[in-house]
């Protein structure tokens, strides 16, 4: 019983952040709540093995961007021929508005190149230091910071191309975003 | 430092986390605050992150999902323990089997020990011989050791005749 109310504790603490990781990572929502619950079962047969508890929240979203990319390079090499009810459920819901804004955030992050989707994720949400991020992607930390900064261009200019395309999303200024 | 090094820091900046006091930004801060054209750019960076921040905070999770997970958790921890159930009982079956076989060997032996002992008193046994099957004179006291572990055992109890434990019998009771 002690182990589920740790199971529990857990799941409380970590899904919300971890199902956005997750949906930030892929774009696609079917795969959001596979991914999520993937890491936590995957959590609930190794508990036992893992040594440091202060490490559960690195090692939940170690796990989780690991099986993205595995999931990412299955995709590749299958692609996936269901129906994507994406666009079907895009706009609907109480708040139309935020979800659009949250939405096009999402796409232009997941439509990046993967070296920059994840540091750039991890960066937005705020959740890790970058001594953790570092350990999460499994990469310098010095290399971390240099993939926020070229991803953070990549996402204003997908972001820009959106607003251009009528699609207003994040409000900034085009003019003061050079660097 | 140039105004470029400082705009590769800031760009990995985040005033809500520890990064605020961290040493590694403070030049490229100070920078900031000095030169204009860097503050208007990190302004400008910080109304694009906090932007980017909201709109990702704001993906909505679906409310069932995490008792979903914490459901699945359970299915998945029965399924394990099942296995676990029926090695669980084999190996408890086995060990139960041993101990009765340890017990009864233990038993076996401790009538064969009693025995021996009680045969050591050689004063008990009388000076007298006793024919066997192939008629042949034997000492009591070896005939009646011999045949006592004979009897005890399982594999040679069967080949004595009745015969022979009759006289056996009938020896020590003289």
């Amino acid at each position: 019983m002690a182990d589920d109310w740790e199971f529990k504790e857990l799941v409380q603490a970590w899904y919300d952040p971890l199902h956005r990781f997750a949906y930030s990572l892929t774009g696609r929502r079917e795969d959001v709540v596979d991914l999520t619950q993937e890491t936590f079962l995957k959590w609930a047969r190794k508990r036992g093995t893992l040594r440091k508890r202060s490490k559960t929240k690195s090692w939940l979203f170690t796990v989780l961007y690991r099986q993205s990319l595995d999931q990412a390079r299955r995709a590749i090499r299958f692609p996936n021929m269901e129906f994507n009810e994406e666009g079907v459920s895009r706009g609907e819901g109480s708040e139309p508005r935020r979800r659009l804004d949250s939405e096009s955030a999402v796409q232009a992050l997941a439509s990046l190149d993967e070296p920059f989707r994840g540091p750039l994720a991890l960066f937005y949400f705020r959740n890790h230091s970058y001594r953790e991020i570092s350990e999460i992607l499994d990469v310098p930390m010095g290399t971390v910071m240099s993939r926020i900064r070229r991803g953070k261009d990549r996402l204003r200019v997908k972001l820009e191309t959106s607003r251009e395309s009528g699609n207003p999303v994040i409000p900034f200024s085009r003019k003061e975003t050079g660097s | 430092m140039t105004n470029e090094e400082a705009k590769r820091i800031l760009s990995a900046y985040r005033p809500d986390r520890e990064d605020s006091g961290d040493r590694f930004f403070e030049d490229a801060l100070r920078q900031a605050e000095r030169d204009p054209e860097l503050s208007r750019w990190f302004k400008e960076q910080r109304r694009f992150d906090r932007s980017v921040s909201a709109a990702l905070d704001g993906i909505e999770v679906p409310a069932e999902a995490r008792r979903e997970v914490v459901a699945a958790a359970r299915v998945e921890a029965r399924v394990r323990q099942f296995p676990r159930l029926i090695t669980g009982l084999a190996a408890a079956l086995v060990l139960t089997g041993g101990l009765v076989f340890a017990w009864l060997g233990t038993s076996l032996s401790g009538n064969v020990d009693d025995s021996q002992a009680w045969l050591k008193e050689g004063d008990r046994v009388p000076e007298v011989t006793v024919r066997t099957r192939d008629k042949e004179p034997l000492d009591l006291a070896e005939a009646v050791r011999e045949q006592t572990s004979l009897l005890v055992n399982p594999d040679y109890r069967d080949r004595l005749s009745a015969e022979e434990i009759l006289e056996v019998a009938e020896a020590l009771s003289r």
